[in-house]
């Protein structure tokens, strides 16, 4: 038994010294030191031995076992060296991971969901309308008749008698009053077209995001505190807000509302034409003509509508410079979003 | 417009520096988009809102600044008694036109010297950006810019007559004007709308001699040799001034302010004004008393202001005495009544001011929109209709899909031309086209996303962006029996290779790629979508285009863009794209979740491998294997196809593994080996393959 065991040691040693690689030394683990290896087949015999040997066969059973544990332990130590020390077989962790293609939402439908999740947070409904909107819509419901100078501002493309292509997202606001009872808060995101040459800052299609809210007593300071709260969380915590009377057919009274320029915080840039005021929104209270026109009571509701041109505020959020990067679809523009 | 900040100071004593004053104008709705220094002075130029005709003057402007700065405002008197003379008589003037003219007033000067104008007023006239002529058209202009109501005079020897007719153009009738173009008059024929279609002139016996509010005539203007003139003061309709001066292309700083409206109540004061600046330096004289015609009664609007209403629309208290002030610093009168203010609108307001809203801002501007507080409203809570959340739902699923499977967004124009139309052999009956569009390139509302889609795909290929998969939901628009209609479209478009990298190779993506790509977007959107031979589609190539189906419905087509297009649009690359009505997809969209317990019992799977004719379809062969042993065949998978000439011509190989797995038990090794059996019987029975 004790001989057996020796011999069994010596082979085991010597094999273990033979193993050329990881693969081979752990075969020779498995066939001594594995649960149905040599090494327990000579415990499995112990208990055949007389009284007086087994002791002794213990204690060497208990010295080889660990024997073998260290030489294969280090073994193992001197592949792993000798993998570190053989260029041949180290992975070069240099190289790039593999290449994973994800791609990219547009900017525009990203910068309009920001700004409908800021709304939606403060209760507004996104509600959407037609890009073919009537005249009445687009432009009589909300104070402002034919041939009167405030439509310079409202170029429009006319598809055929009362149909047009909407110049803004504002007649929504006339829909949705129409068929709905107040209070009510709702945001109006959508494509509008004004004839206007394409260049680096004019578009003949673009998007704007419309807001209104309806309810007794609403008023200008609410405006106030919705549009400053919705500039804090789209430009940050530090931003300011500058209101400056304006004139819109369809509010009364109007405001275009500024922000602290986002690129020189309001020390002066080219990007703010070195005012420190950037300007993004138009605002006021909604003019109780164009309450009368869609049946609501002036007397017992006011409300405040705004609205912000989209491209504006990503060209601005994102440095972009061109607008004719949102419609060119360069994938090495749309893959920076 | 130009203002001058010295010539402001005439009328309002303020001592601030020029920047500071134009920062507070801008705060109070007057926005100055720059300021030029010239001498001691300094020019703004001011961005006017349309309505506030009042501010397109000195005087406006400097009532604005008394109002801010709270500085009295001094008017120059006028007196004009010293040169009259008993002498000159009245002129004759006759109005037929008494709602497009609703006032003129006439004057008759004599004896004048006509002559440079003197140092001061060249200083104003060039100041405004404007070449001095001579004393009396200098003098017209400055009291334009002064007063802002625009003045004409006519030499009034050269009219024929000796009279005055406001009346309407005849068609045919023609007029050179001071800018030495002949202008031929006819109906305005650019309104469909309804109204009057004439242009409004001043004519004498004969000839028109001015275009109404608009620009005088080359033969009656005032020159060197002039010795008499009248001098016109009117109000003309707005809109008709307005319309006149579209239709004919020409826009001048007279018409600018008739069509915003002038002073009704002011034409007096700035015909005399006028008067007296050109009798005092031209040397002339005039008769007492003008020629008044028209409506010379002016009511004023009287308005009834509720502080309470202030305060309901702005959120902040401001108080009664506060408010008149504000008012009648702004040229208001009022009166304290019982809970409300009486205010009466002065005459240069009264087209603007209409209801008790208008004051509010009045109020708010000069109390300052940025003194009102910030205040958050109560919640109110508006429900989003459930059909456009679960369209908004949706919308978000496809767009992050998309976005995982690699796609890009891309947003093209809504209008595209005739000749894209015809490009892709698209029907163009159904096409909505611009009365006025900016130009034939961007004419008619797009009725297919694959237009703007193949642009994008030709404008990356020229950029040498080879590789490209985008997408885009936006609106296609459809005329039916003469109703517009608009419809949200998918559209994707592939080209080029898969991304590759040092362990990967690139694949050349095709009709399988973006059929792939789509089945994994209808699983993620829960549609239950098959694909089905197409007979027929203008874009694509009729051997590889499929059409998309849901719910018994074509939802849309799928395929590889056909030659003949691509030469079309110069594309030297294969393009597969796809279009959906994105409207029938989301119908047929189930994008809540549901849970399938996992099985338990462990399956496994065979493999097939034959040679059968290539024209026995993969979906057949499918479906008859399927069939062979529902209860158990969980599955059917193509691992390979192979055609080429290894094999017989006609044939193609294929190999096809068949996972088994049974909800109740493990599956025998038996089982599975029947219906495997059973399954190469059938497709040597049916399709006549042979099996290796
Ligand atoms: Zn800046």
């Amino acid at each position: 038994m004790i001989e057996q065991l020796n011999n069994l040691k010596e082979t085991a040693i010597s094999q273990i010294k033979e193993a050329k690689n990881a693969d081979d030394l752990e075969a020779v683990r498995i066939k001594y030191l594995g649960r149905k290896g040599e090494m327990a087949k000579v415990m499995g015999l112990i208990s055949s031995l007389p009284d007086s040997e087994k002791p002794a066969a213990g204690r060497l059973i208990n010295q080889v076992k660990p024997l073998l544990e260290e030489e294969i332990s280090k073994k193992q130590k001197s592949f792993t060296l000798a993998e570190k020390q053989n260029p041949q077989s180290k992975k070069d962790l240099t190289m790039p991971g593999h290449r994973f293609e994800s791609g990219h939402t547009h900017p525009i439908t990203q910068t309009i969901s920001d700004i409908c999740a800021i709304f939606r947070h403060m209760g507004f409904a996104v509600v959407e309308g037609p890009e073919i909107e009537t005249e009445h819509n687009n432009f009589e419901a909300l104070n402002i008749p034919l041939n009167h100078p405030s439509r310079d501002a409202f170029d429009t493309f006319y598809i055929k008698n009362e149909f047009l292509l909407r110049s803004h997202t504002s007649p929504v606001q006339v829909r949705y009053m129409t068929k709905h009872k107040s209070p009510l808060a709702i945001i109006v995101p959508g494509k509008v077209f004004r004839p206007d040459a394409v260049d680096a800052s004019h578009s003949f299609m673009f998007h704007q995001v419309e807001g209104l809210m309806v309810d007794e007593r609403v008023s200008l300071a609410h405006l106030r505190g919705v549009l400053f709260e919705f500039c804090r969380q789209l430009f940050g915590e530090d931003i300011k807000l500058r209101f400056r009377p304006h004139f819109f057919p369809f509010t009364e009274p109007s405001a275009e509302v500024d922000v602290s320029c986002i690129i020189c915080k309001g020390a002066g840039c080219s990007v703010c034409s070195q005012k420190g005021w950037l300007e993004i929104l138009g605002a006021g209270m909604v003019n109780p003509k164009v309450f009368k026109a869609v049946g609501i009571d002036s007397e017992k509701y006011t409300g405040f509508a705004f609205g912000m041109g989209v491209e504006r505020i990503a060209m601005l959020k994102y440095g972009i410079n061109d607008i004719r990067l949102f419609f060119e679809n360069d994938i090495r523009f749309l893959e920076q979003f | 417009m130009k203002i001058s900040y010295d010539w402001i100071r005439k009328y309002v004593p303020i001592k601030m520096r020029a920047q500071n004053l134009a920062e507070k104008l801008t705060m109070a709705g007057l926005e100055i988009t720059g300021t030029d220094k010239r001498g001691d002075d300094f020019i703004f130029e001011l961005e006017i809102t349309s309505n506030r005709p009042d501010w397109l003057s000195h005087i406006g402007i400097a009532r604005e600044v008394s109002a801010i700065t709270k500085k009295p405002l001094n008017i120059p008197q006028i007196s004009l008694q010293k040169y009259f003379s008993a002498d000159i008589k009245k002129p004759q003037v006759i109005l037929q036109e008494n709602v497009l003219c609703p006032r003129y007033t006439a004057r008759l000067i004599t004896g004048l010297a006509i002559g440079p104008s003197p140092k001061w007023l060249i200083g104003r006239i060039e100041a405004m950006g404007l070449r001095a002529v001579n004393n009396v058209v200098d003098i017209t202009n400055f009291v334009l810019f002064e007063t802002g109501q625009p003045l004409h005079a006519f030499d009034y020897d050269k009219l024929k007559g000796k009279k005055i007719i406001i009346r309407t153009a005849k068609a045919g009738e023609e007029i050179i004007t001071i800018d030495g173009e002949k202008r031929k008059f006819q109906p305005q024929t650019d309104q469909p709308s309804a109204g009057k279609k004439d242009t409004l002139v001043i004519a004498d016996e004969n000839t028109p001699v001015a275009i109404a509010g608009i620009m005088g005539g080359l033969n009656t203007e005032v020159t060197s040799s002039t010795k008499n003139i009248l001098l016109e003061s009117a109000y003309f309709d707005p809109v008709c001034i307005r319309r006149a001066s579209k239709f004919m292309g020409l826009s001048t700083d007279s018409s600018y302010r008739f069509e915003r409206s002038v002073d009704i109540g002011n034409i007096i004061n700035a015909s005399d004004r006028a008067a007296a600046l050109i009798c005092a330096i031209a040397k002339a004289k005039t008769h007492q008393g003008i020629v008044d015609l028209g409506k010379k009664t002016n009511t004023p609007v009287t308005i009834t202001l509720r502080p309470d209403r202030v305060y309901s629309l702005l959120g902040v208290r401001i108080s009664s005495t506060e408010i008149k002030s504000i008012l009648t610093r702004l040229g208001f009168k009022v009166k304290s009544q019982a809970n409300s203010i009486k205010v009466i609108v002065p005459s240069f307001r009264k087209n603007d001011i209409i209801g008790e809203a208008d004051l509010v801002e009045e109020i708010a501007r000069i109390y300052g929109y940025n003194n009102i507080p910030m205040v958050m409203p109560r919640a109110i809570v508006t429900e989003e209709s459930e059909s456009f959340k679960q369209k908004n739902k949706i919308t978000a699923i496809v767009r992050s899909a998309l976005a995982s499977l690699g796609f890009n967004e891309m947003l093209t124009y809504s209008l595209i031309s005739k000749d894209d139309i015809k490009k892709l052999d698209m029907p163009e009956l159904d096409t909505i086209s611009l009365q006025n569009p900016l130009s034939e390139q961007y004419q008619i509302m797009r009725t297919s996303l694959l237009n703007g889609a193949l642009k994008a795909a030709s404008h990356n290929i020229n950029m040498g962006n080879l590789n490209l998969k985008l997408f885009e939901l936006s609106n296609v628009y459809h005329k039916e029996n003469n109703v517009f209609t608009e419809n949200m479209n998918l559209s994707l478009i592939l080209c080029g290779d898969t991304a590759s990298d040092w362990n990967k190779k690139p694949r050349a993506m095709d009709i399988f790629y973006l059929k792939g790509a789509l089945t994994t977007l209808f699983n993620a959107i829960g549609v239950d979508a098959a694909f089905q031979e197409l007979s027929h589609h203008p874009c694509f190539d009729s051997s590889e285009a499929l059409a998309i189906t849901a719910g018994n419905k074509i939802i849309g087509v799928i395929g590889r863009v056909q030659g003949a297009v691509l030469r079309k649009i110069d594309i030297k690359k294969d393009i597969y794209a796809a279009e959906i009505n994105a409207e029938l997809l989301f119908e047929n969209s189930r994008p809540d979740k549901h849970f399938n317990a996992i099985v338990k019992f462990p399956g496994s799977y065979r493999d097939v491998s034959m040679s059968v004719d290539s024209g026995v379809s993969f979906e057949s062969i499918s479906m008859l294997i399927k069939e062979a042993n529902r209860s158990i065949i969980k599955d059917v998978f193509l691992q390979e196809e192979y055609r080429g000439d290894k094999i017989a011509e006609g044939k193609r190989n294929l190999l096809i593994r068949v996972y088994y797995q049974s909800k109740e038990k493990t599956l025998a090794e038996a089982e599975i080996e029947a219906a495997d059996g059973l399954i190469r019987k059938k497709l040597i029975d049916n399709f006549n393959a042979t099996l290796r």
